[in-house]
């Protein structure tokens, strides 16, 4: 099983769709609508075995997602956004909502890092008193 | 057409917001409209606005800050958003100099100002936490900004899903994607009154964490933002 590298990353979902920033890179990553809900049910727990066995249950779903879902990971870990976690990971009892297949069965991690500057700015303290935008680091 | 649209979310607020609404008449720059958005008070704040006809007064069933300050910018016919919370004053030429300021730069999206805190309880009355507040100046307070209404379109309105820091969080997408668009003044031209309920005692300063959280949570709805259109 995985769990979110929280020592790294901060991770967030709404309406379906996940955010995943890495506070020490500035780098964050944007996913497909069934890449966010895979992330999100990893993140809680659940077992990548159980999430195949369920994308597998769907209407349409791809013969190669076993490798799709492999390859999913192994980005995910080679970003440090999950790292492996002890224990066999919970099954995966939720139905796919609608949404998650908004995008089809592609499942996309792309990373973006235009705004690293100011993600890797420290947002509290690093803020120009007079101006009240956040002082951006040194090139080295 | 109002130049300026100012918005005040109202909940409870009976005792102060007709002062907040006389401070705002004052100014010496008159071309605006001022939206009451009542959220839902039980206290007749009702009453208090409404011996103000110059006000538009919107009502709604309690659903919070985020979803107040909403209702207002939907209902807004000005070209500029300003903000004044319920309980608070504006010097009276904070909008003069707010709108002269925009005017001459154009590549300001967000004007904040300075502020000062004060108080009508006695000294004894105060809480430690209080009179901690007193002392307290937030870099960028968002009630004090002017703010051309494009941004909203562009950003998306406040996330009507965070009870509170919905105003930290939107200005984190100002900052994601219009670098260079915030300033601020540096006169005091807001006054915040710290009395015995203000929202800041029981929602404290953002710590790093939460900071970041709330960059977390702009990016998404960035992406959402710019999904959409």
């Amino acid at each position: 099983m995985y769990r979110l590298n929280e020592e790294k990353v901060f991770y967030d979902i709404a309406e379906g769709q996940a955010v995943v920033i890495n506070f020490i890179t500035g780098v964050y990553y944007g996913f497909s609508s069934l890449g966010s809900e895979v992330l999100d049910r990893l993140v809680k727990g659940c077992s990548a075995a159980s999430v195949l066995k369920m994308l597998q249950s769907c209407e349409g779903c791809p013969e190669d997602m076993e490798k799709r879902m492999a390859e999913y990971i192994k980005g995910l870990l080679d970003a440090e956004i999950l790292v492996e976690a002890q224990g066999e990971g919970a099954a995966d009892s939720g139905a796919l909502p609608e949404t998650a297949l908004e995008d089809g069965f592609d499942l996309i991690l792309d990373e973006h890092a235009e705004v690293k500057d100011i993600l890797m700015a420290d947002p509290v303290h690093d803020v120009d008193v007079d101006m009240g935008w956040p002082i951006m680091k040194e090139e080295a | 057409m109002p130049r300026v649209s100012v918005i005040i979310p109202a909940y409870n607020a009976a005792l102060f917001i007709g002062e907040a609404i006389e401070s705002i008449l004052a100014q010496s720059f008159q071309d605006f409209e001022i939206i009451v958005v009542d959220d839902g008070s039980t206290d007749g704040t009702a009453e208090v606005v409404k011996k103000f006809p110059q006000v538009r007064f919107i009502e709604q069933p309690h659903s919070g800050i985020a979803v107040s300050r909403n209702a207002g910018i939907l209902a807004a016919r000005g070209e500029l958003i300003a903000w004044i919370d319920a309980d608070d004053r504006w010097t009276k030429d904070k909008l003069e100099k707010q709108v002269d300021w925009l005017d001459q730069h154009p590549e300001t999206g967000m004007l904040l100002t300075r502020y000062r805190n004060f108080t009508d309880l006695p000294e004894e009355a105060l809480s430690k936490e209080q009179k901690e507040l007193l002392g307290i100046e937030v870099v960028r307070l968002m009630v004090t900004a002017v703010i051309r209404k494009e941004l909203f379109d562009r950003l998306g309105l406040f996330d009507a899903s965070l009870a509170y820091s919905e105003d930290s969080e939107w200005i984190r997408r100002v900052d994601l994607r219009c670098i260079g668009a915030i300033a601020k003044l540096g006169e005091i031209l807001y006054e915040r009154r710290i009395h015995t309920s203000n929202i800041t005692l029981t929602h404290k300063d953002i710590s790093s964490h939460q900071a970041k959280a709330l960059y977390t949570r702009a990016l998404l709805n960035l992406r959402k933002q710019e999904k959409g259109k």
